[in-house]
């Protein structure tokens, strides 16, 4: 049985006074594995985040339907854990009390909490970094912390939004090797959307790529590489491959939303 | 000098006490230098010597403290009500559309223009002084702390809500200790015009205060007593300031730059 069921789930943006009507998500079907890590590669517009926001219970579908273990999601919910591209920590708690946020709101007692969050805290590497606060810390490190953030209330599945979208180079292959290590350590089911590929090959173990808006499914690629995946992966000839072939399917649709269809 | 470069804390010290020294100087120059005639303008040195004179002979301190109450009591009164309303107003929509239009009216009533209703109404007792205040303060915080409160970045919210916020947390854990040290920045704004109100409260109708005595001062020509007072006010709302700013910073560490 799949974890999470995405059936013919559409978008339609109303009109906004004479225009007309924008469709952003085709109806669309994806079926989640349990423990799977799934990105969703696209260019940007193809309606890639509107999908995750849909999941999320963040944006409402205008057709079709989800359903996570059979229940069908309705709103936002501490069972599917989100990560923002915007820096969304709470500017006035600290790295742990920002990472407890979802625990209190549980119920869990503040022992107990404050306990899970610094593991969480050292898991993503910011185990000297507990007290500090949101604007003391580089971008990394508050990404670090929204995931640690979102993984503390164990959601049954992990949704990304271009979580590393602005992040340097360097400090994003860190980043990725980090949320790889902790999959492979944690077992998650995870959707992560991005648009690089290097990225969604690295981190995926399915890549589902996505056409210019409106947006549908146009490729469902399996990465067939081993775990764990150590950095030094992206130069085997087998990675190159998938690259250049997505590189391929990502640049016909790219082609196209810049033309403006 | 380069534009927005910064000064050092030193200098920046430097800088303000030397304005206050050439404002001394000029209001020197043109006193005692025969310029300004002492039935308008009293000199610095007779400014000082008639202050004196009121905290010594006349228990000007008595109309000092009675002022402060005044303002403090009006000013938390009307915190009491709009902190609550305003939070209201903040977090949901239909009660903002519902007061908006009305605060928003009100808030341009002069608070002056109530004193004689007010009169009418209350007497002139302290009631009447704490309701001027009120109606002063009370119109301004209610809009300033609905726009702080609502203007809170949507993507934070829908983080507490992918963590399992309730409506109710959202405001209480999210909306609010977002606004707070915005809230307490209006409350130093307001409590600053709440000092104005206070003083015209005064001028009319009153027996004690420092805008009592400005009242009585006129009647006798003193220039120097009027003045006393007016600098007497500024210095207690510039140390109430800096107070602010102080807690302001102990409370919320988060939010300075």
């Amino acid at each position: 049985m799949s974890k999470l069921l995405i059936d013919q789930v559409g978008k339609v943006f109303p009109a906004r006074g004479k225009g007309q009507p924008t469709r952003a998500l085709m109806p669309t079907s994806l079926n989640v594995a349990d423990n799977d890590f799934i990105t969703i590669l696209g260019p940007s517009g193809c309606g890639k985040s509107t999908l995750l926001r849909i999941v999320g219970g963040l944006e409402t579908a205008t057709e079709g339907k989800i359903l996570l273990d059979g229940a069908p999601v309705t709103g936002p919910g501490a069972d599917r854990g989100f990560v923002f591209q915007s820096y969304t920590l709470f500017p006035w708690l600290t790295v742990v009390q920002n990472i407890a946020f979802g625990l209190r709101e549980k119920g869990v007692p503040e022992r107990e909490r404050l306990d899970i969050a610094r593991k969480w805290a050292e898991r993503v590497g910011l185990a000297g970094f507990v007290d500090h606060f949101p604007k003391q810390l580089s971008g990394g490190m508050q990404q670090r912390t929204a995931i640690a953030r979102a993984l503390a209330n164990d959601p049954k599945i992990l949704l990304l939004d271009e979580p590393f979208g602005a992040l340097d180079n360097q400090t994003r292959a860190l980043m990725q090797e980090m949320l790889l290590g902790i999959w492979e350590r944690e077992q998650k089911t995870v959707l992560f959307v991005t648009h690089d590929i290097e990225e969604a090959i690295f981190v995926g173990s399915r890549v589902v790529v996505m056409s210019a808006r409106p947006g549908r499914i146009k490729a469902d690629i399996p990465v067939e590489l081993p775990h764990p995946r150590p950095y030094t992966i992206k130069t085997s000839p087998e990675f190159v491959a998938l690259k250049e072939r997505l590189v391929e399917e990502i640049r016909v649709e790219a082609v196209l939303a810049a033309e403006g269809h | 000098m380069k534009p927005l470069q910064p000064v050092s804390a030193a200098a920046r010290v430097g800088y303000g006490v030397a304005f206050f020294a050439l404002f001394v100087a000029v209001w020197s120059v043109a006193t005692f230098g025969g310029y300004v005639q002492k039935l308008f303008l009293a000199d610095p040195l007779a400014m000082v010597g008639e202050g004196w004179n009121l905290l010594v002979n006349h228990g000007f301190i008595v109309d000092i403290g009675m002022t402060i109450w005044r303002v403090l009591g009006g000013f938390v009164l009307a915190v009491v009500v709009a902190l609550p309303l305003g939070i209201l107003m903040g977090a949901y929509k239909p009660v903002e559309a519902f007061l908006e239009p009305f605060v928003s009216f009100a808030r341009y009533l002069p608070a002056s223009a109530f004193i004689p209703l007010l009169i009418l109404w209350a007497g002139i007792g302290e009631t009447q002084k704490l309701l001027v205040i009120f109606i002063g303060s009370f119109f301004q915080l209610v809009l300033m702390i609905a726009v702080a409160v609502g203007g809170i970045r949507r993507d934070l919210v829908d983080a507490a809500y992918t963590l399992g916020a309730s409506d109710p947390s959202v405001v209480r854990r999210v909306l609010l200790p977002n606004a707070a040290p915005e809230i307490a920045e209006i409350f130093r704004l307001v409590l600053g015009w709440a000092w104005t109100y206070v003083i015209v409260a005064e001028l009319i109708g009153s027996s004690s205060g420092i805008g009592h005595m400005i009242t009585d001062s006129q009647a006798l020509l003193n220039t120097g007593q009027i003045i006393f007072g007016i600098i007497v006010i500024g210095l207690i709302g510039l140390v109430s300031d800096f107070l602010f700013k102080a807690v302001n910073q102990r409370l919320f560490p988060w939010a300075q730059a």
